[in-house]
């Protein structure tokens, strides 16, 4: 009898201890998959940020250096210029021009008028066309468009008599921002339009029904009821897009390589030079190593006002 | 489970473990060898390499090359990654400055043990260059290839303009360029003037600047020194500004980093440039276009002489090779005469150079290469080369583009030299 009581006592626990390992077991995998591909190389990347170490010495390792890659860092002129076309022209302005340009289209593609004439499916899969083309693609092509000389853009526009002769947009300091953020926009806007379209598409049309009845004019149902509701969507697109846009590498090494000059330089094209270039991989590890701070500075600040204002509103 | 159902599983198992065991044996033959060669040149620049590597394959049985191409510009970064993680070919082309910098750290192998085994070629002092494979004392890359840029031009054009003799200095080359462009949609000169970090533009600077005798960086009494002024850059900054002030270059130029560019290929053989600035394989590429039309002549003089530089490419072996003799073999062939035969380079070796015969429009290179200096000094200084061509073309770039002016990009690029060279 005390056998019997026992076995059962010693299954009950063993079932419990299974029922408490379990859920260690399935999130296990993917903890150490998040260690080993995210958290180690990162810890690594701070480590090489305090060495004096080059492309060539990783396997003899470098020397130690404290902290005073990060000194020379903020001791260098030409970091303020880096740090302000990343910050300003690079995120400010390509994330702002996306919101804006992304409302518009949502409520476009949204409208009844594009729903009378049967078009929600076409405008969705137009707006989605360079969402799908890869970023190099999308790079060469505009280059091409926008090539003075045999660019079409620039022939149209002479010969509608706009332009005596082409504008070089990606050589010329005047214009070369200009060119690098219409690629950037034309590419990425999609993700914002349709993660707008998907919250209008989920504000109850009794909102507006009863707006309506209640006199409340167009304008005034966008301003107190779409833009308070969309305000969730929008809290968590800017801060997804703003974090993408600011490590974003791709689209000035492609379009200008950081030139003409050093005039488009922004934070991950200087890590690169600096680190594949200059062979300097501590240096450049301590550049990666701030640019990481500043979005974690970011997200923390941000959730802490606009995110969490957005939350509660709801 | 039913046990029937267990059972048929368990056999389908056994007989897909024993058909991907058997397979992998079929498919590997344990004394066969395959080796993989990475060149980094473009497709129309590698005339039959492909073809003589496919001959060595055929010459052996139990040795088959892959050949990988990977462009210039990622080639160096690329191979220290894979090279750091015990990857990366068997066998590798290289810029003749990358051999010194990768040889220090021992991410190319020693040659010295295969080198006495077998000699290559006809004994190594017949090759050129072999200094900028060699640290200390011991050899680490083959040089392969040599070449060098001059002008390459269309006579017609100088003929319509009225202009009867190549001209022969800096000055005379910037006079001739302007009066080239008077006819309209015509430039005078095309060349790559692009920031990028490895931008054609790092080659014309240090022609003028080697051409007035002076090095961006120098050993002097076994110290190193920054070799001109802010005066001697700005001096140059200016007058290839000019090109662009005057309308001698058109300004689109300030994008393109390669001298391979089809905007500058193409441009020579359609006649919108009428002098351009290439290494041979680009102006085959663009004589091709051209239909033979065009001609070659020497850089311009400078204040003590004329000069480009000796560059090319050198084959190396990668230390985490498990077939190290297999990869002598291959790059045995690769300097052989059979691959020279189809492969439209020119030779690092002196008997072989010696021998060669120029193509149609191509006596620029044979006057220019007996004045053609290697890039020996800078590879021997603290500086990275990679570095102090990057910070050139980026600083001459913010020039061009109206960023700085000359006296405030000289000064920002000196500030950078010094840098590079002491810190």
């Amino acid at each position: 009898m005390r056998d019997m009581s026992t076995r059962r006592h010693r299954q009950r626990s063993l079932h419990s201890w299974r029922r408490t390992i379990r859920p260690y077991l399935l999130v296990g995998p993917g903890i150490a998959i998040l260690a080993a591909f995210f958290l180690l190389p990162s810890l690594y990347n701070i480590w090489l940020s305090f060495f004096d170490i080059s492309l060539f010495e990783i396997r003899t390792g470098g020397t130690f250096i404290g902290i005073d890659n990060y000194l020379r860092l903020l001791g260098q002129p030409r970091f303020g210029r880096v740090l302000y076309n990343t910050v300003f022209w690079l995120t400010f302005v390509t994330v702002l021009i996306r919101l804006v340009a992304g409302l518009a289209l949502a409520l476009l593609i949204n409208s009844d008028t594009i729903r009378r004439w049967r078009l929600s499916s076409v405008s969705r899969s137009c707006v989605l066309l360079p969402w799908v083309t890869p970023e190099v693609v999308a790079v060469a092509a505009w280059q091409w468009l926008l090539h003075p000389r045999f660019g079409a853009v620039s022939q149209i526009l002479m010969q509608i008599g706009v332009l005596d002769e082409g504008i070089p947009v990606f050589v010329q300091t005047s214009t070369v921002w200009l060119g690098i953020i219409t690629i950037l926009v034309w590419r990425e806007l999609p993700f914002v339009t349709i993660s707008l379209l998907a919250g209008l598409q989920s504000i109850p049309t009794e909102l507006y029904e009863c707006a309506h009845v209640e006199g409340a004019s167009k304008v005034q149902a966008f301003r107190h009821i779409t833009l308070p509701l969309l305000r969730p969507v929008l809290a968590v697109i800017t801060l997804l897009i703003t974090i993408w846009t600011f490590n974003n590498f791709l689209y000035v090494w492609l379009a200008t390589r950081g030139g003409p000059g050093s005039f488009t330089q922004v934070l991950a094209t200087e890590l690169y030079t600096q680190a594949f270039t200059n062979y300097r991989l501590g240096f450049g590890a301590s550049m990666g190593v701030v640019m990481t701070l500043a979005m974690v500075l970011f997200s923390l600040v941000y959730f802490r006002t606009v995110f969490r204002r957005s939350m509660d509103d709801r | 489970m039913r046990p029937f159902m267990k059972r048929v599983l368990c056999v389908l198992a056994i007989l897909l473990a024993a058909t991907a065991v058997f397979a992998r044996g079929a498919a590997e033959d344990p004394d066969h060898v395959n080796l993989t060669f990475r060149q980094n040149d473009p497709p129309d620049e590698t005339g039959g390499l492909f073809d003589s590597v496919d001959e060595f394959s055929e010459m052996h049985d139990r040795i088959s090359v892959n050949v990988e191409s990977v462009p210039w510009g990622d080639a160096l970064d690329q191979f220290i990654r894979e090279s750091h993680a015990g990857g990366g070919p068997d066998v590798l082309q290289l810029a003749f400055v990358w051999t010194a910098d990768l040889g220090r750290d021992d991410l190319v192998m020693n040659l010295d043990s295969l080198i006495a085994a077998d000699p290559p070629g006809a004994g190594l002092d017949g090759f050129l260059g072999t200094e900028l494979g060699t640290v200390d004392g011991s050899i680490y890359g083959i040089p392969w290839t040599v070449d060098t840029f001059t002008i390459a031009y269309r006579p017609d054009l100088f003929e319509e303009a009225g202009i009867s003799e190549f001209p022969d200095t800096w000055e005379e080359f910037f006079e001739a360029a302007v009066v080239l462009s008077e006819p309209a949609g015509q430039y005078g000169f095309g060349f790559p003037a692009g920031s990028g970090s490895d931008s054609g533009m790092w080659f014309l600077v240090n022609y003028y600047l080697w051409s007035h005798d002076k090095f961006l960086v120098e050993e002097h009494n076994g110290e190193w020194r920054i070799g001109v002024t802010e005066a001697d850059i700005e001096e140059a900054m200016r007058n290839f500004n000019a090109f662009f002030e005057s309308g001698a270059s058109p300004r689109t130029l300030i994008g393109i980093d390669s001298w391979g560019n089809p905007e500058l290929v193409g441009g020579l053989a359609r006649g919108d440039f009428a002098m351009s600035f290439f290494p041979p394989a680009t102006f085959r590429a663009s004589q091709e276009q051209a239909g033979g039309v065009l001609e070659t002549a020497m850089v311009p003089r400078g204040s003590v002489r004329r000069v480009s530089h000796l560059g090319g490419r050198a084959l190396a072996i990668n230390p985490n090779t498990d077939h190290p003799e297999e990869a002598w073999e291959l790059l045995q062939h690769l300097i052989s005469r059979d691959t020279f035969e189809v492969y439209p380079q020119f030779p690092a070796q002196v008997p072989a150079l010696g021998e060669l015969e120029f193509g149609p429009g191509e006596q620029g290179y044979a006057d220019q290469l007996p004045h053609a200096i290697t890039f020996d000094q800078y590879i021997r200084s603290p500086a990275p080369v990679s570095g102090m061509w990057a910070a050139t073309n980026r600083h001459f770039g913010s020039v061009y583009s109206g960023e700085r002016t000359p006296a405030q990009a000289a000064s920002a690029l000196i500030a950078e030299l010094e840098e590079l060279l002491f810190d």
